[in-house]
């Protein structure tokens, strides 16, 4: 029986892959190692690396600290990154509704609980990441079909009129900072 | 779990809206006067995109789109009479959501109809071009339109009769009609000054008395009547009242169109209104490139 000589599998990703890699530190000190390709889809980390002149030689020796995003959502968001690093520019924002259908392994990817959602959202929001915050927003979005105003109201978290003004007179009878 | 929509920052906010149909929208904004106010705030570019709202008005019920500019038609919200079935179901609010439908008492209606118009004009402006389509009914069933705002185009087909009076409130709670058409047969008449009359453009196909009273009544600018008959002395009182300037000073263009021509008398209204034939000897006017 023949052995067949080892060949090293090169796959298209990597022979893609720029060898640029930077290091980022979650506010729960996680650290995630991140491709250059997929660090610029989002417009805050990008303009920090800039700004802070980090370079192919400095980068791994300058882990860029994220304070306002924990390990669990920073692995969630380097995962996105990497999945979607090569993918083609969107078309220019329109005035029209943002019709698109999410790709079923982010689908997947989102498949997480309305308070992990929530922050995932909010920190995507903070790095600026467009596509990332359309698919969330996708999520969030198609919670309202076939909804009552009723079910909205309990799925959303919306209160109603009067709950509202209930809150707008203890706020406005509390004292203010002087006491 | 609940996802707190009211907690996000304003942006996200936009962006969750950005995605969502109007259909949603539309529920959203009735959960609360805070969402209606910040889906108006958000949406207001995204609702420059509609070319115009159309209500289609059915036997049964009434249906709102929203049509983009690029003639897309996006549905926005329905209104159908409660069945025994669905009745068993009904949310006190009355609004249960299947095709985001509002359900209606089968003998009623009036309110429901005049709740949506009144939150589709709050939500989506007053300026937009709203209109009306009464689209193949066969039952003619004025009480979802009579009370409908903001109208100013109108298209209606109907296969009977239908009585004037729920059109007379129709047209004086939407007065601005800019083009009005269709085949229409109504029982009674409008009142000499109806709002009806003033529309900018009528073109109407009609076996009834309305070209009639058309003929006598309109302020508008165009008129395209199609009809069984009128009268010679319809034809003969417009032409005296618009040359002598006691009627129809807005009037640009009109035509009537016969579906018998053996009942019409061209020579009698030549003579009584001294129409004379220019073909002879008629002005020749050149224009100097």
């Amino acid at each position: 029986m023949s052995v067949e000589p080892e060949v090293p599998i090169v796959q298209v990703e990597e022979v893609r892959e720029n060898p640029v890699l930077y290091k980022i530190i979650s506010s729960d000190n996680h650290v995630f190692t991140i491709s250059e390709h997929a660090v610029k889809l989002s417009k805050t980390l990008w303009d920090l690396i800039t700004n802070l002149g980090l370079t192919a030689e400095n980068a791994l020796d300058n882990p860029i600290p994220v304070e306002n995003v924990n390990g669990k959502n920073m692995e969630t968001i380097v995962q996105f990154c990497e999945r979607h690093k090569y993918d083609e520019e969107e078309p220019e924002y329109t005035n029209y509704i943002r019709e698109f259908v999410l790709p079923e392994w982010d689908r997947q990817l989102l498949s997480i609980d309305n308070e992990e959602l929530f922050q995932l959202i909010l920190a995507t929001n903070y790095l600026d990441i467009q596509k990332l915050m359309d698919y969330c927003c996708r999520v969030i979005g198609d919670m309202a079909k076939d909804k009552t105003p009723e079910e909205l109201r309990i799925i959303y978290g919306i209160p109603t009129d009067a709950e509202d003004d209930a809150l707008e007179r203890s706020a406005s009878d509390s004292p203010g900072p002087s006491g | 779990m609940v996802i707190k929509l009211p907690r996000f920052p304003y942006l996200v906010q936009k962006a969750i809206f950005g995605v969502m149909d109007h259909e949603d929208l539309f529920f959203i904004s009735l959960c609360s006067k805070k969402m209606k106010n910040l889906v108006k705030s958000v949406q207001k570019v995204s609702f420059n995109s509609i070319e115009y709202i159309v209500y289609k008005i059915m036997d049964d019920g009434m249906r709102v789109d929203a049509v983009g500019k690029d003639y897309v038609e996006k549905f926005i919200i329905s209104m159908y009479p409660k069945t025994h079935q669905q009745m068993s179901g009904i949310e006190s609010n009355e609004i249960k959501q299947m095709e985001a439908v509002v359900l209606y008492d089968p003998l009623q209606g009036e309110k429901e109809a005049e709740f949506i118009n009144n939150h589709i004009l709050d939500l989506f402006g007053s300026d937009k071009e709203y209109r009306l389509e009464t689209l193949y009914l066969v039952t003619v069933n004025t009480r979802f339109l009579k009370k409908l705002k903001n109208i100013t185009i109108t298209e209606f087909n109907l296969y009977d009769t239908s009585h004037v009076e729920g059109w007379e409130e129709y047209f004086s709670a939407s007065p601005n009609q800019t083009f009005l058409t269709g085949e229409i047969s109504l029982s009674g008449k409008f009142e000499d000054d109806s709002k009806f009359y003033q529309t900018d453009t009528i073109e109407i196909f009609e076996d009834t008395s309305i070209s009639s009273e058309i003929l006598k009544n309109f302020e508008g600018q165009k008129a395209y009547l199609s009809c069984e008959k009128v009268d010679n002395s319809d034809i003969i009182q417009l032409m005296k009242r618009w040359k002598s300037n006691e009627a129809f000073q807005n009037l640009e263009y009109l035509t009537v169109k016969f579906q018998n021509n053996d009942l019409f008398d061209a020579n009698e209204i030549k003579n009584a209104c001294e129409v004379k034939l220019t073909s002879k000897n008629a002005p020749v006017y050149q224009v100097d490139n």
